[in-house]
C-alpha cells in the first residue's frame, strides 16, 4: 500500500515537510501490512455482544453536574508557552475575513 | 537491620521491611533517604533511570515524615504504612510542581498544577517522592530507547535494554534506587521491564486504578500499577492505589483482598501453549515448566491449555492503542504546555510544526498509525476489525477461565536484548509484546515475577494473568513461585555495569 504521507501528516497536525517521514512512510507500510490480517476477523457473536455489554456496565459513573472550585487560572496559564491578559496568546486565525 | 549493617543494606530490603524499621525508629527517614540519594548519584550515571532527582525536596520531605514517626513512637495518632519509605514514579503520572515530560522535548520543563491520584495515594501514605523515572516517550515502546533524554541501562548488564515502556521504573526497583516505583501498563510496560530487571510488576485489573493524572496514551488500556523487590511489596502498594476516585468516571470500588498467607493448593493453572514454541528463548520455555512443577508441590494443578484469538492480538493492540494515542496526543499543540515551535506563519503550521519538533519518531509513527485506521475509507477494515478482534480476545480469555483460575506464561519471548538490537526495525520491536498485550486488551489483571536466570545471568520472569479482580489470587500464585525461584535479595552487581557500560 502506498500511502499520501503529506495528507497523512496534515490529518495528523505534523509537519508535512517533516524529513523523517521519508523513513515512517517506509516503517508505516510494513506496519500496516502486518496489520492487515484483521481485515479477516469474523463477526461478533451474539454471545460476544452481551459480554462487552456486560464488561461496560457501570462504566460511566460521572459526577453530579455542579460548580466546584478547579485550578488557579494563573497555575495553568504559566504552563503555556505563552500568554496575555489571563489567557492563552496564540497567533491570529482570522484576519480580514479569511481563515488561515 | 542490624546497626552494622551499611546503608546500602536499606536499599536492598524491601519497602515493607524499611517501613517496619522506620516504625520501630531503628533507622530514620533521613537516613534511608541519604542512602538512596547516594546511591542514585553514584550509579545513575550508568543506568540512567531518572530524569529528576528532587535531592533537596526529598530530604525535607524525609524529616517531615520523620516528625510524623517520632509523634506516632511518642503514643500520637499511627504513621501511615508507608510513612518516611523513598520511593520513584514514572515521568508520565503527574506530580505537582515536580517536572513531569514523559521523557519527551514536547513536555520539556513541564510543571503541573496538581498531583495524579496514584500519587496523592502515594504521598498520604507517607512515602517520601526521590524524583521522575525515565520511559519511552509518552509510554510508547518496549526498550526504552525511545526517550528524548537518554536510553535506560539495564542494571544486570549495561549493555543491555532494560525493556520499557517503564524501563526507569524497573532499573530503579531493581538497582536499588528507590524502595518501590510505580510505571503504567498499555500493552505490558510495567510487565515487560519487570521481567527483564528482575523485579515485581503488576498491570491491574482495568478500572481498578484511576487513571487521573496519567498522562493518556491510550484510554481504554492504560493502567498504573508497583514495580517493586517483592510479591507482599506488589500486593500492598496495590492496595495503595486501588479504589474509585470521582476525577476517573471508570474507576471502581473493589477493594484489594489480603492473601499473604493464601496459598496455592486447588489452584487450576492454564499453560497456554502458544507461548512454549520453538521461538521462546529455551531457558525461558524451561522457567515455565519449572514454575509448573513448583505451584504442583504446593498443590495447584498445572495443564497446558489453548489460547484463542493470538494471532490478532499484537495487530488489535497496535490499531486500537495508536487510534486512541492519535486522539489524546492532539492536545499537544503549542497553546496550554509543552513546546512551542521558533516560527510558523499561520496558526496551523504553529500546531504542526510544534509537533513535528516536539515528538519523537516513534510517537510520530504512532500518531500516524492512528489517524491512517481511523480515517474515512480505512477505519471499518482496520479499526471496526481490531475492536471485533478485541471482542473474540475478550471472549477467549471468558472461555478459558472457565477452566482455569490462573495462567502460567513467559512475560516475553526471551531475556533483555542488546541496546541497539532491534531498534531499527519496529515491527519486531512490537512483536516483543506478544505475551503480554492479551491482558490488556481484555483489561485484565497480569503481574511477572521473578523467576530464575539464563546462561547469561540475565533476569527470567513470568506471567500470571487471572480474571478480572483476581489479583489476590495471582499474588498468591507469585508467592509460591517467589518462595521457591531464590531470586528474593539477589541483587545486580552496579559496579560490574559500569564497567560494562564503559566497555560498550
Amino acid at each position: 500500500m502506498e500511502f499520501d504521507m503529506a495528507h497523512l501528516a496534515r490529518l495528523s497536525r505534523l509537519d508535512p515537510h517533516d524529513p523523517a517521514l521519508k523513513d515512517l512512510s517506509e516503517d508505516l507500510k510494513s506496519i500496516v501490512g502486518f496489520v492487515g490480517t484483521l481485515t479477516s476477523v469474523p463477526d461478533r457473536t451474539s454471545e460476544e455482544v452481551a459480554l462487552e455489554a456486560a464488561s461496560g456496565a457501570g462504566l460511566g459513573l460521572l459526577r453530579e453536574d455542579v460548580s466546584r472550585p478547579s485550578f488557579d487560572r494563573a497555575s495553568l496559564l504559566a504552563a503555556s508557552p505563552t500568554n496575555e491578559d489571563g489567557c492563552y496568546a496564540v497567533p491570529v486565525a482570522i484576519e480580514k475575513g479569511v481563515a488561515k | 537491620m542490624n546497626r552494622s549493617e551499611g546503608p546500602e543494606d536499606l536499599c536492598r530490603i524491601d519497602a515493607l521491611a524499611l517501613a517496619g524499621l522506620l516504625k520501630l525508629r531503628e533507622v530514620s527517614s533521613v537516613e534511608a533517604t541519604r542512602a538512596f540519594l547516594d546511591r542514585i548519584a553514584r550509579y545513575d550515571g550508568t543506568v540512567g533511570a531518572f530524569l529528576h532527582v528532587r535531592t533537596e525536596d526529598a530530604l525535607k520531605d524525609a524529616e517531615s515524615a520523620q516528625r510524623t514517626l517520632d509523634a506516632a513512637a511518642s503514643g500520637g495518632p499511627e504513621a501511615p504504612a508507608f510513612c518516611g519509605v523513598p520511593v520513584a514514579l514514572k515521568d508520565n503520572l503527574s506530580t505537582k510542581g515536580i517536572p513531569t515530560t514523559c521523557a519527551s522535548k514536547m513536555l520539556e520543563g513541564y510543571l503541573p498544577p496538581y498531583d495524579a491520584t496514584a500519587v496523592e495515594r502515594v504521598k498520604a501514605s507517607g512515602a517520601v517522592v526521590l524524583g521522575k523515572l525515565n520511559m519511552d516517550e509518552f509510554a510508547m515502546g518496549s526498550s526504552n530507547e525511545n526517550s528524548s533524554v537518554k536510553p535506560v541501562r539495564n542494571p544486570w548488564d549495561a549493555t543491555r535494554v532494560p525493556g520499557g515502556s517503564s524501563g526507569g521504573s524497573a532499573a530503579a526497583a531493581a538497582a536499588g534506587f528507590a524502595a518501590f516505583t510505580l510505571g503504567s501498563d498499555t500493552g505490558g510496560s510495567i510487565r515487560l521491564p519487570a521481567a527483564f530487571c528482575g523485579v515485581v510488576g503488576l498491570k491491574p485489573t482495568y478500572r481498578s486504578v484511576s487513571r487521573y493524572g496519567l498522562v493518556a496514551f491510550s484510554s481504554s488500556l492504560d493502567q498504573i500499577g508497583p514495580l517493586t523487590r517483592s510479591v507482599a511489596d506488589a500486593e500492598s502498594v496495590f492496595g495503595l492505589l486501588a479504589g474509585r476516585d470521582p476525577h476517573d468516571a471508570t474507576s471502581v470500588d473493589r477493594p484489594a483482598t489480603a492473601s499473604a498467607t493464601r496459598g496455592v493448593k486447588g489452584l487450576r493453572v492454564g499453560i497456554p501453549r502458544e507461548f512454549l514454541t520453538d521461538a521462546v528463548q529455551p531457558e525461558v520455555r524451561d522457567t515455565v515448566r519449572r514454575a509448573a512443577a513448583w505451584l504442583s508441590a504446593e498443590g495447584a494443578t498445572c495443564v497446558e491449555c489453548a489460547l484463542p484469538a493470538v494471532d490478532y492480538w499484537i495487530p488489535a493492540y497496535y490499531v486500537v492503542s495508536s487510534a486512541e494515542a492519535s486522539s489524546n496526543l492532539a492536545r499537544f499543540d503549542g497553546v496550554r504546555y509543552g513546546h512551542r515551535a521558533g516560527t510558523y506563519d499561520s496558526i496551523a503550521s504553529m500546531y504542526s510544526r510544534s509537533r513535528s519538533e516536539g515528538f519523537g519518531a516513534e510517537v510520530k509513527r504512532r500518531i500516524l498509525l492512528g489517524t491512517f485506521v481511523l480515517s474515512a475509507g480505512y477505519h471499518d477494515a482496520y479499526y471496526g476489525s481490531a475492536q471485533k478482534a478485541r471482542a473474540h480476545i475478550r471472549a477467549g480469555f471468558e472461555g478459558v477461565f472457565r477452566d482455569h483460575d490462573v495462567l502460567l506464561s513467559p512475560v516475553a519471548p526471551q531475556t533483555a536484548f542488546r541496546l541497539g538490537e532491534k531498534s531499527g526495525d519496529p515491527l519486531q520491536m512490537y512483536l516483543q509484546d506478544i505475551c503480554t498485550v492479551g491482558a490488556s486488551l481484555a483489561g485484565i489483571p497480569a503481574l511477572s515475577v521473578p523467576a530464575g536466570f539464563d546462561g547469561e545471568g540475565l533476569p527470567i520472569g513470568l506471567q500470571l494473568t487471572g480474571p478480572a479482580f483476581s489479583e489476590n489470587v495471582l499474588f498468591a500464585a507469585a508467592g509460591c513461585i517467589e518462595r521457591s525461584a531464590g531470586c528474593l535479595g539477589r541483587f545486580p552487581d552496579l559496579d560490574r555495569a559500569v564497567a560494562s557500560a564503559k566497555g560498550a
